[in-house]
């Protein structure tokens, strides 16, 4: 146990010193693909350039089209099915035309979970074979993976995979990246209404005092174990993953005395709350950030986000092919084409995160690639940390229980 | 001793017995009792590393279940207002609808069910409008001139509830107080009877086993409730339902769950039975089996 | 007791009828008011899907169609709300006529073993919706692979039948609730129902079958219906259980809906709701008046609507 934290505290130091670097290189890199593949050939040397210099190195691929043309291997007949398993709301409906129109797929299945947990707890109780691909957040991955739940991902069949961003490679949940498909990112900050709230809440310290005094009873936090204890644990400079029965006594305290001051403590009403001003200030993810802000209404541009200077966490949404998938070559010819950056600037304008992959970045709208309720900015990047599955934690559960509690 | 033992072929009554409780055997059987055997033996496992269940026999999950009875108390006192409450709103609605002219009862009652085909999701969310700053909570404050609240507090939770759960005490008691013959009452008053004597002994031992059933069936869900209080109360109410969804959902610990399920169930059955039991007694006449 | 001779005219008997008559009228007004309580959501949900926000729900926007346009061409939406229509109806159907069976049974059955059942019934109605939606689930995934490996076994050579969870799954959950709801509506009803009725059907040499029919069934129409009725309901609406043992495919509205939001509600589920009135309110005028015509014509005999059933058993 002590062995795979220190692991992961190398890790995570690992992707947070070069996190940096890597995404200037995979700037470079993916500018130079993008390119290479405008002009049609397809080119070998740029890609791999950029994939060479990232040591968790990948495997050259011998292709690198980035068009919208089919990229799965003529070789693999397609089922004319695919039955994915996804959040609601995830999935373009404009891109899932697209995928049926272009491979043949005459019944594509599209069920929802609400949750990480209803998905993992489904796959436990039933086992595979019924969906093919399903959507979990990262930390989600390596518990699904020790189960037996994932396939290994054929790389050579995915060739679209060389524009992942670095930052999101060699995760300490797939270390390998044997299993994972990243799909978009993420992160757990502070929103507010700029038009109520005159102060710039910058850090995790404003928003405990001001959720104490100035705005008690305007202020609601997402009803996310994960999420809400970050705050007090990076207010006092712990790791987001303790498991110190100190450090998470002393979140306890922390939580306990905030919660009076709650208006509510929930992740599906949240945005309407914070429109019509029954709390002005909340723990939240950015995504609610940028679509409030560019709602047709106009009505709640003054909406603001911020990155903690503390730091806070960055979640990513990942694309698995589940074991047993009744459609894989389905599967692989969508775990493909979703990687085409055309294909993600649909994705990211529709769900309003912010894509994994490089080479669709350049193609987005500058008013979103600059939005720092989207991407974050590059002098706040080292502020983030990756969250890893704390549920088994019993005193994590018990602390969140008496939170909600009251 | 039922009337069909004079019935022709007597010896094929214990057959037709047989054939008429085959179904509800087989789903009581296959359905309830494999499924609570399952439960039982996991609330004596251990969490699996990554959730779920390992098979252990321990009674440790029983052991930590009183540490926090918070839920507890809540989900009780959310229950038994509720029922309250259902009771006195359904009472006076189902002996209108049952004393109507044949042709309004119908209409009447599939009036009653049409708002439940909508989900009650979305019913909710109507209610967190409604009552919400863009509804009446806003009404109000703006009548008072304070910040009025109704979401979040215990009120709106039981307005939400009592919105779910009225059908499930206005049928059983109007199906009962359709028996009730107009003429039994106005004998009763003929015969010196004042009101109250009317009511209690001519009405309430009709509708009792209505009333019964109907507190039963809004009881018994309301103390696993969960989903409406959370949206109506803000998720700032925490009930057992909350405690079993964080246990097999959220942190997958499939056998701490099982236990406080298993207890939760015991515990109501033995109250019901009781319950039954103690107003059967008092009952003269004929034994209403149990219902 | 002395038999109280006093005239209707007496003072005391006149306050009798004021008394009566205003309980009458608050009983009106009250019953009005549940209605109006009720239906005042509703209506909330139809005006708001004529919202033309761009997507949060109550930011008004002035009246639009469009997200009608989207409910009614999204194919998910479409095939979740067959789902749920499908799965309601057969659920019901199954569920009233087992519970009804059951109840009719547990008259005939031994004392013992009717607390046993009894036992059963009220723990099927304990039982938190989340414990038995995930342990029915574990026994279903059971069920697949030992019946998905008995079929791999023989199935040599080609591709082995394989069983998933599907519509049949929810449908088997859902009874098993419904079932005890009709069981104890039923018996609620047959424990105030005139014995002395059947006797008298015995002695005039009916078959125990047409007993039923003609003396036993009418009296527990009401009972039935409502079961029926509420079965369908609780099938339609359900949410815990459908979201744990629905298949690929079967997804039903409610999973739909709670889907939604996640990502904010926008007025589509709205719409879906709406239509999903108009087309059921549509379903029983329609069917009203085609069964009210029919007895018209056969003269007000053999009337079949379970509407006007039940209102004939007055």
């Amino acid at each position: 146990m002590d062995e795979a934290l220190r692991q992961y505290r190398l890790d995570l130091l690992r992707a947070q010193l070069s996190r940096r670097r890597f995404m200037t290189l995979a700037a470079f890199g993916g500018a130079s693909a993008f390119l290479a593949a405008c002009s049609g050939s397809s080119a070998t040397s740029a890609p791999s350039e950029a994939a060479s210099s990232a040591p968790s190195a990948e495997p050259s691929t011998a292709e690198a089209s980035a068009s919208a043309a089919p990229t799965a291997a003529p070789s693999y007949e397609l089922e004319g099915e695919l039955d994915l398993y996804n959040w609601s709301g995830y999935f373009s409906p404009d891109n899932q035309k697209t995928f049926q129109d272009q491979f043949g797929i005459s019944n594509f299945v599209y069920d929802s979970y609400a949750s990480n947990e209803e998905l993992v707890t489904k796959l436990k109780a039933s086992g595979t074979g019924q969906y093919d691909i399903a959507v979990p957040t990262a930390e989600f991955v390596a518990t699904l993976a020790a189960d037996n739940f994932l396939q290994k991902l054929d790389k050579s069949r995915l060739p679209n995979l060389q524009y992942i961003s670095k930052q999101f490679k060699g995760m300490p949940f797939d270390p390998n990246d044997e299993y994972l498909v990243p799909k978009d990112w993420g992160t757990t900050g502070i929103i507010y209404r700029g038009n109520k709230v005159s102060e710039t809440i910058a850090s995790w310290k404003d928003f405990f005092d001001l959720a104490k005094t100035k705005y008690s009873g305007k202020t609601l936090v997402v009803d996310s174990p994960g999420d809400v204890f970050v705050a007090p644990l990076r207010l006092h400079g712990f790791d987001v993953n303790t498991t110190d029965s100190g450090e998470l006594e002393i979140a306890r305290k922390e939580l306990l005395a905030l919660r009076p001051h709650l208006q509510s403590i929930d992740s599906d009403n949240y945005p309407t709350t914070l429109q019509n001003e029954d709390a002005v200030m909340g723990l939240a993810w950015n995504g609610t950030a940028y679509l409030m802000q560019t709602d047709t209404s106009g009505k709640y541009k003054d909406t603001k986000y911020t990155v903690p200077t503390e730091g806070t966490i960055f979640w990513t949404d990942t694309w698995v092919l589940l074991a047993d998938a009744p459609h894989p070559n389905a599967a692989y010819a969508f775990l493909d084409w979703i990687q085409d950056p055309k294909i993600q600037v649909v994705e990211s304008l529709y769900a309003g995160y912010a894509s994994c992959n490089d080479a669709a970045k350049p193609l987005l709208p500058p008013d979103f690639a600059n939005n720092p309720a989207v991407y974050v900015p590059d002098d706040e990047l080292s502020r983030l940390s990756i969250s890893t599955d704390q549920s088994g934690n019993q005193q994590r559960a018990d602390i969140w229980a008496e939170f909600k509690q009251g | 001793m039922t009337s069909d033992a004079r019935a022709p072929g007597r010896v094929r009554s214990g057959l037709v017995t047989g054939l008429l409780m085959a179904p509800a055997t087989f789903w009581y059987l296959v359905l309830l009792v494999l499924p609570l055997a399952i439960v039982v033996i996991y609330s004596f496992g251990v969490r699996a590393p990554d959730g779920g269940y390992q098979a252990a026999f321990t009674f440790d999950n029983y052991g930590t279940l009183l540490k926090r009875p918070g839920p507890f108390t809540s989900s009780l006192l959310i229950a038994v207002s509720g029922t309250i409450l259902c009771v006195l709103l359904a009472f006076p609605l189902a002996y209108f609808i049952a004393t109507r002219a044949t042709k309004r009862k119908g209409l009447l009652l599939i009036l009653l069910v049409i708002p439940f085909w909508t989900s009650f999701l979305i019913r909710t969310i109507s209610l967190v409008i409604i009552l919400g700053s863009d509804g009446i909570g806003g009404f109000l404050s703006n009548l008072t001139g304070q910040n009025v609240q109704i979401l979040g507090t215990m009120w709106a939770v039981l307005i939400g509830i009592v919105y779910n759960y009225l059908p499930l005490m206005i049928f059983p008691v109007y199906v009962t107080l359709e028996r009730l013959d107009r003429t039994l009452l106005e004998a009763s008053k003929d015969l010196g009877a004042g009101r109250w004597a009317t009511f209690r002994q001519v009405t309430l031992p009709i509708v009792w086993p209505g009333l019964i059933t109907g507190s039963i069936l809004v009881f018994i869900p309301l103390m696993g409730e969960y989903v409406v209080p959370a949206i109506l109360g803000n998720g700032k109410i925490f009930l057992i339902g909350n405690v079993l969804q964080l246990d097999f959902l959220s942190s997958r610990d499939w056998p701490a769950g099982s236990a406080k399920a298993v207890t939760l169930i015991f515990v109501m059955l033995v109250t019901v039975s009781f319950y039954l039991w103690a107003t059967n007694r008092g009952r003269r006449g004929r034994e209403v089996s149990l219902l | 007791m002395a038999i109280d001779t006093t005239q209707r005219s007496h003072p005391v008997a006149l306050g009798r009828d004021r008394f009566k008559s205003l309980v009458e009228g608050w009983f009106r007004f009250h019953t009005a008011a549940i209605y109006v309580f009720l239906f005042l959501p509703i209506v909330v949900v139809v005006v708001f899907s004529f919202n033309g926000t761009n997507r949060y729900l109550t930011d008004w926007n002035g009246l639009s169609l469009k997200w009608y346009a989207r409910a009614l061409s999204d194919t998910q939406v479409q095939r979740d709300l067959w789902n749920s229509v499908s799965i309601g109806i057969v659920n019901a159907i199954l569920a009233t006529a087992f519970g009804t069976m059951a109840a009719l049974g547990l008259q005939r059955v031994p004392k013992r073993l009717r607390g046993f059942y009894d036992a059963l019934t009220y723990v099927s109605i304990i039982i938190p919706e989340i414990v038995i939606a995930l342990a029915t689930l574990i026994l279903f995934s059971g069920f697949q692979n030992t019946a998905n490996g008995f079929f791999a076994s023989i199935a040599d050579g080609g591709k082995p039948f394989k069983v998933g969870l599907g519509q049949w799954s929810i449908i088997l959950a859902h009874v098993l609730f419904n079932l005890s709801l009709v069981l104890l509506l039923v018996r609620a009803r047959l424990s105030g129902m005139d014995r002395t009725l059947v006797d008298a059907s015995y002695d005039l040499f009916a078959t125990p079958w047409r007993t039923f029919r003609q003396i036993t069934f009418p009296q527990l129409l009401p009972a039935i219906v409502a079961g029926f009725l509420l079965s369908f309901t609780f099938s339609f609406d359900d949410y815990v259980i459908s979201s744990f043992v629905a298949g690929v495919g079967s997804q039903t509205l409610p999973l739909y809906i709670f889907g939604q939001t996640k990502q904010g509600v926008t007025p589509e589920t709205n719409a879906v709701a709406a239509v999903m009135l108009v087309v059921t309110l549509t379903i029983l005028t329609i069917g009203q008046y085609l069964l009210g015509r029919q007895s018209r014509r056969t003269g007000g005999a053999g009337a079949t609507t379970p509407i006007a059933m039940v209102a004939e058993q007055a």
